[in-house]
């Protein structure tokens, strides 16, 4: 019952939503700027484990149901927020284009407006994202990076409830039918 | 070929992005460069709204500090003020305390100088009419206080008492129509009368032309109207006009001139004589010496001040030291001060030990002959052996402590 809940099984959920071209704009420079711009305050640092940029880029992958689109919105994402990182840029590049192209495959199986369907989703995506980015920071730069299990599993909770209440927000930026 | 391009294009274009990527980092390693381009791309798009977000903050945030800061700025504005208002309420009630006591020392001084019988009373109240002025005072029947006396101040005549109550006085200015009082000026001896004018000024009447009458000149009482005793300051001429018979002279009132809340009334008038002087020329009086005792006796002085009797001091012990004052060149060494000289800042030597002493102080001998009194009544100054050389000349060391 509750699998045929959150499986596609009707052309509305396959249908990809649209928004208004300012939303492209708008959201992933919003995200980018509370990324980087809040985390400048001390009592607003811990936003910087939030990641709004990932959950953006998520979130339209999902919702366009663009495997390429999901890629583009990703790399896009991912190179900007590379960008005011002192690393070289390609780290949040290709972890956010690989987010993209595999949330926007998976969103064409799923009910992706299902609360539960975005909250796994960004639960997995999260943890997929952060061990990426672990793996290329290891293999790629030869950096001493950790992984603790524990924290990023309560991070990519977090995360995945943040996502939720920001793809409802999202969503009603959506163009209406 | 194209099928399979299409089949899995989407897998193929992730397969190029991600390749790029990795060449794009790879370069980035190996080369340790960067790419400007596209952080400049990243930061111009954030940075104006960023910097659009931090002005409204910095707007926002420094509104309302302002506003916090202007309210804290006006409760503490307020708060001076009404410390202003305290200190300024306090600063005049101590300088009324001040100028009480001053009156009163004045008054105290001159009631003490004066040989008429006076007592102090406090202007209660002023009963200005139209053309009259008067004062009340608290001394009345009960101080002794009756009608027709004078009421004076060290600065001058002030009035005389026209009503007595019990315990209060009514006093007729000086500068009020109605009074009249005989006066005499200082230099000329110029006899006239005074008269007030309903003003704060006064004039002289009945002084016949051709008598010498100077601006500036004081006029004191005659003592003729057997109300003012002789001797007391009137007031100062301030203009003279000859007229056909008589000059008319004004006189500003000293007495009044600074409207007193202290005044003496005068219970027994005694005359004195008008000064030579100016009040303002007087000899100024000095006040006797804090310490009236200390040393006094020792230096054998009286009415000496304590800077005098440190001169004195330092002088004998120079002279202990056979060192002049007032001798030598600029940088030789003074005499050294702290030495213990008995009989000037020590203890003078027991007269018992005074002969067998090996080396005598000289300034005993010297105090001896200038007639201070001696250490002991028993040991006369002449047995005293004649100074040698004195064990304090020799060694700035101070001597030994007198044996018990």
């Amino acid at each position: 019952m509750a699998s045929s809940r959150i499986m596609v099984d009707s052309a509305r959920q396959v249908r990809s939503a649209s928004y208004p071209v300012w939303v492209y704009f708008a959201v992933p420079l919003v995200a980018l700027l509370i990324q980087v711009y809040l985390p400048l305050f001390q009592t607003l640092r811990f936003i910087s484990r939030i990641e709004l940029p990932l959950l953006v880029t998520i979130y339209f992958a999902l919702m366009r149901r663009s495997q390429l689109r999901g890629l583009a919105i990703g790399m896009t994402l991912g190179l900007a927020q590379d960008s005011f990182l002192p690393h070289q840029i390609g780290m949040y590049g290709i972890c956010k284009t690989l987010v993209g192209y595999f949330s926007a495959s998976i969103g064409m199986q799923f009910d992706v407006e299902h609360a539960f369907v975005r909250l796994v989703l960004c639960f997995v995506f999260y943890l997929f994202h952060q061990f990426f980015y672990w793996l290329l920071q290891r293999s790629l730069l030869d950096q001493p990076a950790v992984f603790d299990v524990r924290t990023e599993l309560i991070l990519a909770a977090l995360n995945a409830i943040i996502g939720v209440a920001l793809f409802h927000f999202l969503d009603k930026l959506r163009k209406r039918d | 070929m194209e099928s399979i391009f299409h089949r899995y294009r989407n897998i193929i274009v992730l397969l190029i992005v991600i390749f790029a990527q990795l060449i794009l980092l790879a370069w980035q390693v190996k080369s340790d460069s960067d790419v400007p381009m596209v952080r400049v791309w990243a930061v111009t798009a954030v940075a104006p709204v960023a910097s659009a977000i931090e002005g409204f903050r910095n707007g926002t945030t420094g509104f309302f500090s302002n506003y916090f800061e202007l309210r804290n700025a006006r409760e503490q504005s307020r708060q001076l003020r009404t410390d202003l208002e305290r200190l300024r309420v306090e600063n005049q009630l101590l300088r009324n305390e001040l100028g009480s006591a001053q009156r009163a020392e004045s008054l105290a001084g001159f009631q003490a100088r004066n040989p008429s019988k006076m007592i102090g009373a406090r202007v209660i109240a002023a009963t200005p009419g139209m053309g009259t002025r008067s004062v009340l005072i608290d001394r009345g029947t009960q101080s002794g206080v009756r009608r027709g006396m004078a009421v004076v101040t060290p600065d001058g005549i002030v009035g005389t008492v026209i009503a007595v109550f019990p315990f209060a006085s009514q006093v007729r200015s000086v500068t009020d129509p109605g009074f009249a009082a005989g006066v005499e000026s200082q230099k000329n001896h110029v006899h006239g009368v005074l008269k007030g004018l309903g003003t704060s000024n006064a004039r002289v009447d009945f002084v016949p032309t051709g008598q010498k009458v100077e601006d500036g000149e004081m006029f004191f009482t005659s003592g003729e109207d057997r109300v003012f005793p002789k001797g007391l300051p009137v007031g100062k001429v301030t203009s003279v006009r000859e007229g056909t018979n008589f000059q008319d002279i004004t006189v500003e009132p000293s007495g009044t001139e600074s409207a007193p809340e202290e005044v003496l009334v005068i219970i027994d008038p005694v005359h004195q004589a008008i000064p030579e002087a100016l009040p303002g020329d007087a000899p100024v009086f000095l006040a006797p010496d804090v310490n009236p005792d200390d040393g006094a006796q020792q230096l054998g002085g009286t009415g000496l001040t304590t800077a005098d009797k440190l001169r004195d001091q330092y002088k004998k012990i120079g002279d202990a030291q056979k060192h002049v004052f007032g001798v030598g060149a600029p940088g030789t060494l003074p005499p050294n001060f702290n030495l213990k000289v008995p009989g000037v800042n020590a203890p003078a030597e027991p007269a018992a030990q005074a002969p067998s002493a090996s080396s005598p102080s000289p300034v005993q001998d010297k105090k001896t002959e200038a007639g201070a009194k001696p250490s002991a009544p028993g040991a006369p100054a002449s047995a005293a052996p004649p100074p040698a050389k004195s064990a304090a000349t020799k060694s700035p060391a101070p001597p030994k402590e007198p044996q018990p």
